[in-house]
């Protein structure tokens, strides 16, 4: 929610500032307003009802791995915020080290996603007889 | 969870995994400035995530929690949430195998494939939507509560 929040506002401010696009600036986050809405708000609450109502992997092990669950919350936030930052600042003022950290962006969101889909394969199924 | 939801999360997730791929090679362009090429895989990228995943992962949770009917026994007209999965796909499918088709046959069978895409997936959102439409009421459940 707070990425929906956060995503809104600058969705909002983006589109009051609509008349003053030929600012590098505005153009530049337009990308991480998308983000914001569609990985940091859409996707994690997918996730987070998913994790929480799917049907449990066994009874030992109802999420299967809580520690993966985790990873997938840690990677997927720490990707986007890195992303949230770097990216605008790359685009204005590109520099050697930090075009790299755009790079571990991609790997911590990509590795969220595989891992969260691993971790849910095995909780969609019908009802245990 | 009923088939269809096991299809929709499937085929869902199956997406969203494949779909974050051409989205971090994206992003690794950006970073390093190496191989301009893989900004052709932005299309890929947006409709694999947003139609493909997203969009699926969404309706096979609402296809298996929305109200059901006749005390739970029903979810209404089936055909119409599987026509709506199956167009769905076959919209995904044409979308991902557009580019091959353009190699192969020409700009004139790219066209004939976007458009089909496009109207599969209208198709698609018109039948769940005709599916889903009565089931969105109060439970059962909230309906007994004396008032």
């Amino acid at each position: 929610m707070l990425y929906f929040l956060c995503g809104f506002v600058l969705g909002g401010l983006l589109l009051s500032t609509l008349g003053w696009k030929h600012q590098a600036i505005f153009g530049v986050l337009q990308p991480v307003y998308w983000h914001l809405l569609v990985v940091g708000w859409l996707m994690q609450c997918i996730f987070g009802v998913a994790y929480w109502m799917f049907p449990p992997f066994s009874k030992d092990q109802p999420q299967r791995s809580e520690p993966l669950g985790w990873f997938t919350y840690g990677a997927l936030n720490l990707g986007l915020l890195l992303r949230a930052v770097v990216e605008p600042w790359h685009s204005l003022s590109p520099q050697a080290g930090v075009g790299w950290l755009l790079v571990l962006s991609a790997v911590l969101q990509v590795a969220a996603v595989w891992i969260f889909v691993i971790n849910t394969w095995g909780r969609i199924r019908g009802r245990r007889r | 969870m009923p088939t269809l939801s096991r299809c929709f999360l499937r085929v869902g997730l199956l997406c969203l995994a494949i779909g974050m791929v051409p989205g971090g090679l994206i992003l690794v362009q950006k970073g390093t400035g190496w191989f301009p090429v893989f900004w052709v895989l932005l299309p890929a990228h947006t409709y694999l995530v947003l139609i493909g995943g997203l969009s699926q992962c969404t309706l096979g949770v609402c296809y298996w929690i929305f109200p059901r009917f006749d005390g739970g026994a029903s979810r209404g007209n089936t055909t119409l949430a599987w026509c709506s999965y199956i167009t769905l796909n076959a919209a995904l499918g044409l979308v991902v195998l557009h580019p091959l088709l353009q190699e192969l046959y020409g700009d004139v069978a790219a066209e004939v494939t976007f458009v089909s895409a496009g109207i599969l997936q209208g198709c698609a959102a018109l039948t769940f939507v005709w599916h889903i439409w009565p089931r969105i009421r109060p439970s059962a459940t909230v309906a007994r509560r004396p008032g």
